[in-house]
């Protein structure tokens, strides 16, 4: 049983060298406009590809599959190690709670995550079938760094310095269902019982 | 007056001597030239402790050797902080964002709102009803320093003003009156 796991991108990635409308302009009296007309202004990055992944579908007795919805925005005018705070904050919470959090943070990165997320949500629900609003946790929350742009920055003297202005990129995953219960956390006895494991699973090398 | 004792014995005379010069010193002490305490109505000056002569000498040595010996007690890292002992500081508990756990519910309008900080939703509300009540109070007086000496009443659609708000200025709000704004 073979089927296309990215139907419509491997279409495009057989089909995109050959553009019809390329060879219809050479003997038609119109001639080629050569504006863009194409929608897509940036390259697209590899997560927001993420949400084109189309799968197959599922058999009668399988588990239902969660949905999962990948959303991001970039250049945000803000620190990326400041914002990778926020991202530890809400990481593994249901989508109220970490909303909560981010309403009454006094940081500049919460506005900026807030919006992201109440996109994140209105696209769920309209684009990918999810049922309930509120029924969806963070997955998975990062911070990645975006285009950086030196400046010079006077001091006294006739001495200058070298600035950065920095700016980041934020990727949110949102999956649908309740957030798992959180890891119990390492205990000695966990660790103790580890060590002898790895005691255990020894073999003896280069021998019978 | 100058008392001449006759030919004392050698011990003696020398003992007497010592003690007229004591003595001299004590009255005269100009008289000698040598170094002593000042003479006469002296002011009470603070003066340095110590005597000017033998600090000038050192005074421009003072600064270059200071200037010189701070850079080499100034502290500066000996080695370049590795990434991992970079992280262990950044992702300490201590640094990451504590959850807040003092969040409810409004029971007016439904929105988030701090235990022990208004609603910003029905602040945002209040506030807009408000400056439109300011509104009319500046079209009533017309400019600044006007403002009566009596008590303001606001009143909205269709209502009257009551006997015990006789000599009360009456302000007249064109709308209906917010189910929030309560008239006593």
């Amino acid at each position: 049983l073979c089927y296309f796991p990215a139907g419509s991108a491997w279409a495009c990635g057989l089909l995109g060298w050959a553009r019809p409308e390329r060879w219809l302009a050479l003997g038609s009296l119109f001639p080629l406009s050569c504006i863009h007309t194409s929608t897509s202004l940036q390259k697209l990055g590899n997560w927001e590809k993420k949400n084109r992944i189309v799968y197959p579908p599922q058999l009668p007795g399988e588990p239902r599959r969660p949905a999962e919805i990948y959303h991001c925005r970039r250049e945000i005018k803000y620190s990326k190690d400041k914002m990778w705070y926020l991202a530890k904050l809400i990481k593994g919470m249901s989508i109220d709670q970490a909303l909560a959090q981010l309403e009454f943070s006094d940081k500049k990165g919460a506005k900026v995550i807030k919006e992201v997320l109440l996109e994140a949500q209105d696209m769920a629900v309209r684009n990918h079938n999810v049922e309930f609003k509120s029924n969806l946790h963070i997955a998975e929350s990062l911070t990645g760094r975006g285009r950086y742009v030196k400046r010079i920055r006077y001091h006294g003297k006739g001495m200058f310095g070298i600035m950065k202005i920095v700016r980041c990129h934020y990727f949110v995953k949102l999956v649908e269902g309740p957030p798992p219960p959180p890891e119990p956390p390492r205990t000695g006895f966990d660790q103790a019982k580890e060590y002898v494991q790895q005691l255990r699973s020894r073999t003896l090398v280069n021998t019978l | 007056a100058l008392l001449v004792v006759s030919a004392p014995l050698p011990r003696l005379r020398g003992l007497f001597q010592r003690c007229w010069e004591r003595l001299e010193r004590g009255l005269f002490p100009g008289s000698s030239g040598g170094l002593s305490l000042p003479w006469g109505p002296a002011l009470a000056v603070q003066g340095p402790a110590f005597l000017p002569e033998p600090v000038s000498e050192a005074r421009e040595g003072d600064e270059a050797p200071s200037f010189l010996d701070s850079i080499l007690w100034m502290a500066a890292p000996k080695k370049r902080r590795t990434i991992e002992v970079n992280r262990c500081r950044r992702r300490n508990p201590n640094k990451l964002i504590k959850i807040k756990r003092n969040i409810d519910v409004c029971p007016e309008c439904g929105n988030l709102k701090q235990k022990h900080v208004l609603c910003g939703y029905c602040y945002k509300k209040v506030k807009a009803e408000t400056r439109l009540i300011r509104l009319e109070i500046q079209k009533k007086e017309g400019g600044p320093f006007n403002t009566p000496t009596v008590e303001t009443v606001v009143l909205y659609d269709g209502e009257k003003p009551r006997e015990e708000d006789g000599g009360k200025r009456i302000i007249e709000r064109a709308s209906k009156r917010p189910s929030w704004f309560i008239q006593n």
